[in-house]
Order: C-alpha cells, then structure tokens, then sequence
C-alpha cells in the first residue's frame, strides 16, 4: 500500500492539535475533581492522631509516590476490564491520574493542616466546638490559603502527567503529536506545537504558584 | 473477576531478565544525575549572572522544561535526531532528554543551595583575596552542597520513577522488558503488580542508602 | 598607608559618605566612633573595595583602589578585615579557616602554611582549639579565630567593624585583649567601635563621624574630655 506523506501540516492538523487538547483539558479535569475528593479524605486521615488512620493513608501516599506513573497507568488500564468494568480508555486515564495526583495532594492538604497553629485548636474547643466546626471554620479555612501555591504547582504536574495517557492510545495532545509525527516526519515542528500548547497552559500558573506564594509570605 | 485465575509463576521465571532491565534504570538514572549536575551547576552560575545575555536563557530554558511535560521532551529529542539524519541509539536519546529535563530542575536546586549561603561568606572570602573560582571551591560549593543533597536525594528518585518513560523510545529498561513480558505472556495485570513493586523496592533501597551516605558526609556538627 | 580623598559614597540616592577625607599613617591606631548610619562601617568597607566609591580617591599603601590595572585581589590581600558577624567558613576547622587564603591565594606550601597558622592561633589564646569547628567555639573564640586568619595573609592594614557588637559583654575583653596586643606590635589599625575604655587605652587618635562626615579627631584624651563639636559633646554625652 501506498505510504502518503504529508509534507507540511495543514488546517486539518490544526483541527487534531485543538481536539488534543481539548481532551488533555478534560483529563486534567477530571484526574483533579475526583482527586481532589480523595486528597481531602486521605489527607485529613493522615493528619489524624489515630494510627488506624494514618497509618494505611501513609502506606497509599508512600506506595504512589515510589512507582512510576507509567506503571499505575498500566495497573489500572489491565485492571478494570478484570474487575468487569469495560469502560472507554478516558476512564482508565482519569483514574490513573486521579489516584496518582491524589497522593501528592493529600500531603498538600496534610501539610496545609499541621500548618495551622495549635492555638487555633485549644481556642475553638475552648469555645465548645466540635471536631467537624473547627475544621470547617477555623482550620481549612486557614489551610487553604497555605495550600494554593502547592496546590497550584500541583495542577502544573497534573497537566504534564496527562501526557503520559498517550501510551494507552488516549488521543490527547501528546497522542496528536506522535500521530502527526509518523504522518509528517516533522517532528521538531509538530512537538514544537505540542510543546509550545503545553507550555501556554502551565507558564501562567507557575507564574500564579509564585504570585501566590509572595502573597502568603507577606500576609504571614 | 470470576474465572480471573492469578498466575505469577510464569513471571518469577522471567526474573532476572526484568531485574537486567531494572540494572538499565539504575544506570541511566545515575548517568542522568551526575550529568544533570553539572549542567544545574552551569544553570545556576547562569542564572545569577549579571549579564543578561547569559541569564536570560537561562531563565528561559528552566521556565521552557518545567512547564513541558518530559514525554513530549523525549520525543522532540528523539524523533528531532531522526528528522535532522543524527544517528544516536534510543539510550543516548533517553539519557539527552532526561539530562536535558532534569538539568532544569537541578539548576534551580544548585540556584537555592547557593543562595542560602550568608553574604558574609563571599565577603570573607573576597577580602582574604580569593578569586571567583576559588571561592566558589573552597568556600561556596562546600556548603551548598549540603543544603542540596536533601533535594538531590529526592531528584534521583523522581528521575528512576520518571525514566520508565524511555520505554516508549525503545531503551530496554525495567518498563520495556515489563512490556515485553506481559505480551508474551498475556499476563499483563500480574506483570505490572510485579513490575511496580520492583520499582518501589528499588526505591526504597535507593533513598535508604542516600540517607546512610548523608549521615556519613555531613559528620561535622552542623 | 590610607589616604583617602574627598570621597562619596551613595546607595542608591542614599548619600552615605560626603566629601570625606582622611589619612593615616603606617603604625597608627584609629579609632571611629559615631552613631548608626553616620557610615563609619561603610567606610571601612570602602577601604578594601568591599564597596566602591562613587567619586573621590583612595590609596592603600602608594596604591590607588579603584584605578583600572589595579589587581584589586592583590590589595585584598594585603588588608585583613575582621567583621562584626565573624564570618568564619563554617565547614572548616579553626586552622584550615587560617591556613585557606595562605595556601589558596599566595600558593604557599601547606606545611609551612600549617606551622605559621598554629602560631597565629597561639598569638589569639587558641592553640587547643585548632580542630575545632567553628560550631563547636564560642561567639570571643570565634572571632578571635577570625583575627587570626585575617593576619595569616600578613596585612599591612587591620580593618576591625565593630568586631564586638555581636559578643556577649563576658566575652568582649578576650577579643579586646588580642586587639590591644597587635596595637602594641605596630600593626596599622582602624577599628570602628563602641568601647571607648579600648579606644582610650591603644588609639592614637579617635575620629568622631556623623552623617557621612568627619566632626571632629583628635587623641582619645582631647576627644572624650574636651569636645568642641556640639554633636560630638552630644554623642558623647549619650554613651559616655
């Protein structure tokens, strides 16, 4: 059969990088909304004084921390057709990123906690609150504002480990440049593309990540 | 999972050619931090010269690699080498891109090491009559390179989890002979679980030894 | 030995040195007093190119500082400085500290580098404490250690700023007894101080500066007992 090679990228090209990213977009999206669920519980389980708790929370962050995203990517992708689930490969990523970026952000939000002042605890028990008010309205509050530039850096590293869901043929904008490569033969130009997408979506939070962490040092 | 039955026989026999892949990793991943080094160090004195004409691109290639992802990084390198008709093999390629990646990250490790080193040192320095070079030797680097081997130690992990990614140009490392196993065998799940944990476990080894070499090094009280 | 002239220093548009001139003599010991932000430190800097002056001229030894040709490294190493936050290289012991610039900079052998620096170190009062790290030493033993290795280059100027500030008041008269010794050795010294019992006891003449400025010399007799200056009767009036 006759190999057609494109020689130069045309309007249709265009069309694939825009369609690329936009799924990239979505994984992101949705590795960071159900993540973020998981960050919360895994986090404050691990901020707890209970062992029973800590301890397995440690255990997973430990164990997502000390294995390549590549292999839980994997794991998951071979995973969920033997648990019966014969879900689209968009589902597998998401989840893969979901529980990797999970880990790394239940220890912003460990952290973000033990950074909120003992005092703050005696003053609101002092007051006769609970557990669940103080947290709500005097601890997270606080530990928000200390995990946004963390967290910010966070969604930096999420939108980079998205581009490892092309190896499971996910068409998202990495997938796009391997695709227009093996047409084109013009690698430094269409990654150039895809590096130069990549690069406008996460240069403006690392410059927010920084905006952000000068405000907090300010604030004290 | 009804009728799933788990097989790991078929894996064990295969062991040693995984773990040669995993001896790949290793190589690689160490290769790539002392390289990577180096090229912070450079960065770094880049980055905090005077001349503009020399930190800007420097600022410029971190501010470019920490915001690409390393997959695409690989990938420009490799299939670029190709396109421009450079013969290299896909380890060099993989080692080129995780150098070039991590080189980034460790210029601003260097950058922050050197920096946290009071200002009354380079003025001591100065005033016995040191030079540039010399007190960068004697008196700088020394200290900061206790201030970054706590960072150094975590870069080197990053970059042995990260270098699975060479795989996908073909470097016959730990997650390329993984591959390899699960399609021949069709035992992808088993393979993967096996294969992660021998990631971990090297990991684990990894930062332990590091931190028993730190505790050797860094003897002095502080 | 110092001739400085008619220099000006700014930071920024901050005017810290105005039109200052001064000149000292080899053997002579001087003493600045004055208070914060008068730029006596500034000053001092100044004299071995730590900071450079914006107009004017200085001469260290026949040298001029800031001429183009001038190897400002090889004037560095012929004024020792000591400083008020001691900055003794922390990942190195009390006698590679003194033995660094020797070797480094003159490129001497270590051995006969190691014989001067354990002398150099029993002229401080710290010959058992030559491998001790500067951790392990007190704030007096770490600055006495600090004189010892600006001496090793063998200077011909000792600039001293305000080397006691930051020392517990017990542990002053350690560092001030070194400093007393090397005045009675002849060594060119200036030394921006509080103590005035020291400036009184080995200088050859105090200056009072205030506002960038010179206000007032003399002997440390003339000076403290009969000021003629309104702002130096002040200044004196608040400390003495």
């Amino acid at each position: 059969m006759p190999q057609y090679v494109q020689d130069r990228l045309n309007i249709y090209d265009a069309v694939l990088f825009l369609q690329g990213l936009g799924n990239t977009i979505q994984l992101c999206l949705g590795g960071l909304g159900l993540g973020l669920v998981i960050a919360l519980l895994v986090g404050l389980a691990r901020a707890s004084r209970f062992r029973w708790l800590s301890w397995p929370a440690a255990t997973y962050i430990e164990i997502i921390r000390d294995s390549p995203l590549l292999m839980q990517l994997y794991l998951v992708f071979f995973a969920l057709p033997l648990l019966g689930l014969n879900v689209p490969i968009f589902v597998a990523g998401v989840a893969a990123l979901m529980l990797n970026s999970s880990a790394f952000m239940a220890e912003i939000v460990r952290a973000g906690i033990q950074a909120v002042a003992k005092d703050q605890w005696d003053a609101a028990r002092g007051l006769g609150m609970g557990y669940i008010q103080t947290m709500r309205h005097v601890v997270m509050p606080q530990a928000f504002r200390v995990m946004i530039p963390p967290g910010v850096g966070l969604l930096i590293g999420l939108i980079k480990d998205s581009s490892v869901v092309s190896v499971i043929s996910y068409l998202e904008l990495t997938r796009v440049g391997q695709i227009l490569t093996e047409k084109t033969f013009l690698s430094f130009q269409v990654f150039g593309i895809v590096a130069a997408l990549y690069f406008i979506m996460c240069y403006p939070l690392s410059r927010l990540a920084l905006y952000a962490e000068r405000r907090l040092k300010v604030g004290g | 999972m009804h009728g799933y039955v788990f097989q790991f026989g078929e894996i064990f026999r295969e062991l040693p050619m995984l773990l040669d892949g995993a001896l790949t990793t290793l190589h690689i991943s160490i290769l790539t931090l002392l390289i990577s080094l180096v090229v912070g160090t450079l960065g770094a004195l880049c980055r905090m010269s005077r001349q503009s004409w020399i930190r800007v691109p420097a600022t410029w290639y971190v501010e470019v690699i920490r915001n690409t992802p390393l997959l695409v990084q690989l990938f420009f390198i490799y299939f670029g080498l190709s396109q421009i008709d450079i013969d290299v093999s896909s380890y060099t390629a993989g080692l080129i891109g995780l150098t070039v990646n991590n080189g980034a990250y460790l210029t601003e490790i260097v950058r922050a090491g050197i920096q946290a080193i009071h200002r009354g040192q380079f003025e001591a320095g100065y005033s016995l009559g040191l030079s540039f070079p010399q007190l960068m030797r004697y008196v700088v680097f020394p200290q900061a390179f206790r201030v970054i081997y706590p960072p150094l130690c975590n870069q080197l992990i990053g970059i042995i989890l990260w270098s699975s990614l060479v795989s996908t140009i073909s470097v016959q490392d730990l997650a390329l002979r993984g591959k390899e196993l699960a399609s021949t065998t069709f035992r992808s799940f088993e393979v993967y679980i096996v294969l992660t944990l021998i990631y971990v476990v090297m990991t684990l080894i990894v930062s332990g030894l590091l931190k028993l070499i730190g505790r050797q090094l860094f003897q002095r009280p502080a | 030995m110092v001739k400085v002239k008619n220099i000006h220093k700014y930071f920024g548009h901050l005017h810290v040195l105005k039109d200052l001139s001064l000149d000292i003599a080899k053997g002579e010991v001087v003493v600045v007093i004055g208070p914060s932000g008068s730029g006596k430190s500034t000053l001092l800097r100044c004299l071995n190119y730590l900071e450079p002056v914006q107009s004017g001229e200085i001469w260290i030894d026949g040298i001029r500082l800031d001429h183009h040709r001038t190897n400002i490294r090889a004037v560095r190493a012929e004024v020792g400085i000591v400083f008020q936050s001691f900055n003794l290289f922390p990942h190195l012991t009390a006698i590679r500290n003194v033995m660094l610039a020797p070797v480094v900079v003159r490129r001497r052998p270590d051995a006969e580098v190691r014989k001067e620096a354990l002398a150099m170190l029993a002229k401080v009062g710290l010959q058992d404490k030559v491998d001790a790290y500067p951790s392990q030493l007190s704030g007096g033993q770490q600055q006495r250690v600090a004189i010892a290795r600006a001496l090793a280059m063998q200077p011909k100027l000792m600039l001293f700023d305000e080397v006691t500030s930051a020392l517990d008041p017990e542990l002053v008269r350690e560092v001030l007894d070194v400093m007393k010794q090397l005045a009675r050795d002849g060594m060119t010294m200036i030394v921006v101080t509080h103590e005035m019992g020291f400036a009184r006891e080995v200088a050859d003449r105090v200056i009072f500066m205030d506002e960038g400025r010179i206000v007032e010399e003399g002997t440390a007799e003339a000076l403290f007992e009969r000021p003629q200056n309104q702002r130096t009767k002040e200044f004196l009036g608040k400390i003495l």
